[in-house]
């Protein structure tokens, strides 16, 4: 039997209703086809995450969002433009993520959470440290040139749907 | 004496009054700035801390919440912590659904972080 694949994109600006909008009907559409569905919200949320991204660092221009299960794995990539300075850290955020084992991943989280800290973008690196925690298998920034010090940053996450298989194996091999 | 936000797309509603034992936080929470958001709490809990009811309880009945939230929540919880380490009465409810993994988890990774003890909710 063919595995079901259900893919939804997006293109456009972003804004926080719009957000609210697709994680409604991504959490509708996940519990409209699960049989099990615990981990909606934490699947949910890893679209969020990049969306919450796109919309921080994107300076109001257009990105482009993917959405895709397939079978038991989730794929979501988000396109957007950014400043390069920007684009390395989040870049070198899901390096330093990646080199984290389990134990670490919880002790940086919880120093994260108990540091006072709260940077002018918001969750000071909180984010990836939260999605590898929920189950992300892997995490991937691509970083392509674009014009005048911009560039065009893209974020995917993949995580297994039903939460098996669910170790972080960390950012694949950087593509600039 | 009393703080009212109405719920918006991204932001919950927050219902807090020191007329009342029960303070409100409900619903959505993924505003891209969370700190802003939750500031006008932290202002109001500045002005109006000590006119709280001595019992207290602040009620945290989210359906879901971003990154960015979650350390707002924590930093508005670790402030309730503080004051009930303090000896105030105060209680923290935490409300979660059967068939939601994520705001349990939330709950119960919290209340470790803050070496607290919430009571948990089903709703």
């Amino acid at each position: 039997m063919a595995e079901q694949k259900h893919t939804l994109t997006y293109e456009g600006n972003i804004s926080d209703d719009l957000r609210s909008f697709m994680c409604s009907t991504l959490k509708q559409s996940m519990e409209d086809n699960m049989p099990e569905a615990k981990r909606v919200n934490k699947l949910v949320g890893f679209a969020l995450e990049l969306l919450d991204n796109a919309q921080r660092y994107g300076n109001g221009t257009k990105i482009e969002f993917e959405w895709t299960s397939s079978g038991n794995e989730l794929s979501v990539t988000v396109k957007n433009l950014s400043n390069m300075q920007n684009a390395k850290r989040l870049k070198d955020t899901v390096d330093h993520v990646a080199k984290l084992n389990s134990e670490g991943l919880v002790a940086e989280y919880r120093t994260k959470m108990l540091d006072n800290k709260f940077n002018e973008s918001g969750g000071a690196g909180l984010g990836f440290l939260q999605m590898a925690k929920n189950g992300a298998k892997d995490i991937k920034i691509l970083i392509e040139d674009a014009v005048d010090g911009m560039c065009i940053c893209s974020s995917t996450i993949i995580a297994s749907i039903d939460g098996t298989d669910g170790a972080f194996n960390g950012s694949a091999p950087a593509q600039q | 004496m009393n703080l009212k936000i109405e719920p918006s797309q991204s932001s919950p509603l927050v219902d807090f009054s020191v007329l009342r034992v029960g303070q409100h936080i409900q619903g959505v929470s993924i505003p891209v700035d969370a700190f802003e958001f939750y500031k006008q709490i932290h202002d109001f809990l500045d002005a109006n801390e000590s006119k709280l009811l001595p019992n207290s309880e602040f009620h945290f009945d989210l359906k879901y919440f971003n990154t960015s939230s979650s350390k707002a929540l924590f930093n508005l919880l670790q402030r309730i912590q503080k004051q009930i380490k303090e000896g105030r009465e105060l209680k923290v409810v935490w409300y979660f659904s059967d068939d939601d993994d994520f705001m349990l988890e939330s709950g119960e990774e919290f209340e470790q972080l803050l070496d607290a003890s919430f009571e948990f909710r089903k709703n």
